[in-house]
């Protein structure tokens, strides 16, 4: 069940919300239980065949956190814990990577092993990881919450179970628990609807609406000309950012709507002025994981300057192998160590040459950059293959030669000499689609760079959880405008709201799912 | 919380879901007085919404509504070539005892489309008595082990009330009521007319800003990528039949069982788009391709072929042959084709006096002959010579074909 669809929304969610409520005047438990009930069906109505997988996984690790918990700090917890993990990893690598594996060795070993062909049970990287974590901070006495029915709706809550935010037990169990989240409350519903609404709109009218200019230039076999392959770039690079922020203000919005704030995920990503805070504020719950659980168990920058180095570009390449089992993912994850490595160089160096930030135009300038190394990556992260990646690469850098729609040279007159002296050729076809594709895009680049996001646009009413750990980046909008309980703004997201349920004919799944 | 602000949230929040609310009833009103896809048909006005806009989805469900609404005496059946080329309003269906014609012709459809739309025609409270079904050779080749599945269709009552949802309470809908308001504006507005035709008029605007020869040139590319990657076969291994002629088996059939008349025809291809089938080795199939359709045809009318006849309007004839204007020339105008698939209602009109006349089957290799199992080998035996001649005598087309297969790889 997609929450862009009109049995999520018309069935699913009032049914959940008023059972939830109502059950919650009898007893957290029950509006608990209620909950994680109809989590399961949200969950189930994907795939039933993979429910038993997904109560398995429950409670084989609930049972071990408990057990790690009963012993902390003890060799015996240390094996339990490094054990537990292995099955998370075995359990992920099976129906993940098995056929990755499969046909990484028959390129290599020259065999030809049959493919295994299994599905993938949506959102088992999600709900591996968010146990992954359950486990670690058990062993690290962390886990002080462990009522099963709480436990239960920890991992299978619905705004988050099939592509996030990646969640922390301790940040979590705690929001179950509290007497006044099981009533209705209408600044609860005010907030969150406001934030889904927002999430909705810019999954069903932007996200979508880019998605067909994207497609063609990463199709096999494609050789797209330089405007064609930057046209269909900037389209994808918008589409993903609209549509996974879509998805986490939309599960943001809902999870308020129960009284429960999840964690932030985005905040204004493309915004950044190098890739350290790019990876700040692009799927910040899975940085945080990365950082928490891998980076910093590796030795983080603890270990000295290069194995610093070695520890990101380690992280990066793991967290790319989670985002897809491939190697163009492997590719993507190692591209982004490397940028990772270089702004580390480039920080340290700069500060031993004492040079300060640079001013306004250094930060305009180092998004811009940071803007371009993030496009170049996702070459890699959407191409289909190896060879489209390297074919669409290509036509970034004009590989391809650079051409432009004659319908639209033959209305510009005055273009022409421009053209001409620029060798750029002309194609037959496709002018509307060009056009299209371009408008498109300066449309999504306006609403990135200029407005505020949703998290600044609602500040004032804390609108998801906070990273403590991470510094509050500041504002960066051309427009600074703010949500207000006035009637103007009450319009307004009438109308955006009324915009995103008149676009759910044909609801289309989010690109993480895939994930 | 002071009761202000709980009276203040209350007011926005109760303001923001009438908004949604009044924004959906307000777009519900406004689809169904422009009806974008004259789905309700409750306002007709000149200059308001009589122009209706060419669909780029949906086309299917529109023209089956569309075509049961109408309930015709005679439809049209077939692909975007058929939907451009036949006008449902000529006087000619009126001569011929038809008063009530609606072109069901779909862009980009093949044979299961075509019988799709038939058996809901021939369900529906008035049932056709005639039946022009264009068939496109290039819906028929196959892989010779193919598998193909047909998806189930469903409860079509269902599908009707989704319809009527959809042409309400959509964004589609309101962009493309949006688009009828203009379209009303427009010199030469690109449309779907009320009787399922459409009449390309948008190509003028084209055509005079690029000239022919853009138009033509495009669609022979695309041509040439798309039917080079064509398996050279049209029939499964082992078999004379595959899903496409088994759809229009079908389909013949129960346009037999409803005593309609029935005229398969098959397109009058320009002479470029022939030589590019010819290089491309098509040849010997298409030529194998009417063969069966003369075979099914006569199979399912035993009765000496009463009701169902196969007319050929393909070959090197003085329309097909026409010329092709050349580059930068933006002032020549073609009198037949639009490009080398699709023929103006121009040649369309020319073609439904012997579609509606049954044609002759004395008019061996000649444009719109009717084709027999008598007569059928010494018409593709004249083709095949006119086709070598019209090579012979125009090097420079079959270059250009090459050259754009080359291209294309």
């Amino acid at each position: 069940m997609l929450f862009n669809s009109y049995e999520f929304l018309l069935l699913f969610l009032p049914v959940t919300l008023a059972g939830y409520f109502l059950l919650g005047r009898v007893g957290k438990l029950w509006g608990a239980g209620w909950l994680a009930l109809c989590s399961i069906f949200f969950y189930a109505w994907w795939d039933y065949r993979y429910v038993l997988l997904l109560g398995i996984s429950i409670v084989g690790n609930f049972s071990a956190g408990r057990w790690i918990t009963g012993r902390p700090g003890t060799q015996s917890a240390k094996r339990v814990l490094a054990g537990a993990i292995g099955a998370n990893l075995v359990l992920l690598g099976y129906y993940k990577y098995a056929d990755f594996f499969v046909l990484s060795f028959n390129s290599l070993a020259g065999s030809a092993l049959p493919l295994l062909n299994i599905v993938l049970p949506i959102g088992i990287s999600f709900f591996t990881f968010t146990q992954i974590a359950f486990l670690v901070d058990a062993y690290q006495g962390k886990a002080r919450e462990f009522r099963f029915t709480y436990y239960v709706l920890f991992v299978t809550y619905f705004p988050h179970l099939i592509a996030g935010p990646v969640l922390h037990h301790k940040e979590m169990m705690p929001q179950f628990d509290i007497d006044r989240n099981y009533r209705p409350r209408l600044a609860n519903f005010q907030i969150g609807l406001v934030i889904f609404i927002i999430g909705l709109a810019k999954k069903v009218l932007i996200a979508d609406s880019l998605a067909g200019y994207a497609a063609p230039v990463f199709a096999l076999g494609s050789t797209p000309g330089l405007f064609t392959a930057w046209g269909g770039l900037l389209a994808y690079s918008f589409q993903l950012y609209f549509d996974f922020s879509g998805y986490s203000d939309m599960a943001i919005g809902l999870s308020r709507m129960f009284g429960v704030k999840l964690p932030l995920n985005f905040n204004s990503p493309y915004k950044a002025a190098n890739i350290t805070e790019f990876w700040r504020r692009w799927h910040m719950t899975l940085s945080r994981f990365l950082r928490d659980y891998l980076y910093i168990p590796l030795g983080g920058n603890r270990q000295g300057r290069w194995r610093r180095q070695f520890n990101l570009a380690v992280t990066m390449l793991l967290g790319g192998l989670w985002h897809g089992a491939g190697w163009n993912f492997v590719i993507w994850g190692g591209l982004h160590g490397l940028y990772l490595v270089a702004n580390h160089a480039w920080q340290d160096f700069k500060s031993r040459m004492g040079w300060g930030n640079g001013g306004r135009l250094a930060t305009v300038l180092g998004v811009l950059l940071t803007f371009l190394c993030v496009n170049v990556a996702w070459v890699f992260f959407r191409s289909p293959d190896l060879q489209t990646a390297m074919s669409v690469l290509g036509g970034l850098f004009g590989a391809h030669g650079a051409a432009l729609p004659a319908a639209i040279l033959s209305r510009l007159d005055v273009l022409q000499p421009v053209v001409q002296a620029l060798h750029i050729g002309t194609f037959l076809g496709g002018g509307g689609q060009f056009v299209g594709n371009y408008l498109w895009v300066a449309a999504a680049a306006f609403i990135t760079f200029a407005f505020p996001n949703t998290q600044e646009l609602l500040r004032r009413y804390s609108p998801a959880l906070p990273d403590p750990r991470q510094p509050a980046q500041p504002d960066f909008a051309l427009l600074s405008f703010r949500w207000r309980p006035v009637t103007s703004w009450a319009l307004a997201i009438g109308l955006l709201g009324a915009a995103g349920l008149l676009s759910l004919t044909r609801p289309s799944e989010f690109l993480y799912f895939q994930f | 919380m002071a009761p202000s602000i709980r009276r203040l949230r209350r007011r926005i929040f109760l303001a923001t879901i009438l908004t949604i609310v009044g924004a959906l009833l307000a777009t519900a009103v406004i689809n169904l007085v422009i009806d974008p896809y004259g789905t309700f048909r409750l306002v007709d006005l000149p200059r308001f919404n009589r122009i209706k806009p060419y669909p780029d989805h949906d086309l299917e469900t529109i023209k089956d509504h569309a075509l049961r609404h109408v309930g015709p005496d005679a439809i049209i059946l077939g692909n975007s070539r058929a939907e451009v080329g036949f006008d449902p309003l000529h006087p000619v269906w009126r001569a011929a005892g038809y008063e009530s014609v609606y072109n069901a012709a779909v862009a980009g459809a093949g044979p299961t489309t075509a019988a799709r739309l038939l058996d809901r025609a021939l369900h529906s409270a008035k049932s056709p008595r005639f039946i022009l079904l264009g068939v496109d050779f290039f819906d028929f080749p196959v892989a010779a082990n193919s598998r193909e599945i047909v998806p189930a269709s469903g409860n079509p009552r269902w599908a009707d009330t989704l319809w009527r949802l959809r042409a309400t309470l959509t964004m589609q809908a309101l962009l493309d009521s949006a688009t009828t308001l203009r379209r009303q504006f427009q010199h030469n507005p690109e449309q779907l007319t009320l009787r399922g035709h459409n009449p390309l008029l948008e190509y003028l605007d084209v055509t005079k800003a690029e000239g022919y020869w853009v138009l033509f040139r495009q669609r022979a590319e695309e041509n040439a990528k798309n039917h080079a990657r064509k398996p050279r076969n049209i029939f499964l291994a082992g078999t004379r039949t595959s899903p496409s002629f088994d759809d229009l088996r079908g389909l013949v059939h129960r346009a037999r069982e409803s005593k309609a008349e029935l005229r398969l025809v098959v397109y009058p291809y320009h002479a470029q788009l022939l030589v590019l089938m010819d290089e491309l080795g098509f040849w010997p199939l298409f030529e194998d391709w009417k063969r069966q359709l003369v075979r099914i045809a006569e199979e399912e009318s035993p009765a000496g072929g009463a009701g169902v006849s196969v007319l050929d309007f393909s070959g090197f004839s003085e329309f097909s042959t026409e010329a092709v204007p050349a580059r930068n020339d933006k002032q020549s105008s073609t009198r037949w084709y639009w490009e080398a698939g699709h023929f103006k209602k121009s040649l369309g009109d020319v073609m439904l006096e012997p579609i509606l006349g049954r044609g002759s089957d004395d008019a061996v290799g000649t444009f719109g002959a009717a084709l027999t199992s008598r007569n059928v080998e010494q018409h593709l035996a004249r083709l095949r010579e006119s086709k070598d001649n019209y090579r012979l005598a125009n090097p420079e087309v079959v270059n250009e074909i090459r050259q754009m297969l080359g291209k294309a790889g």
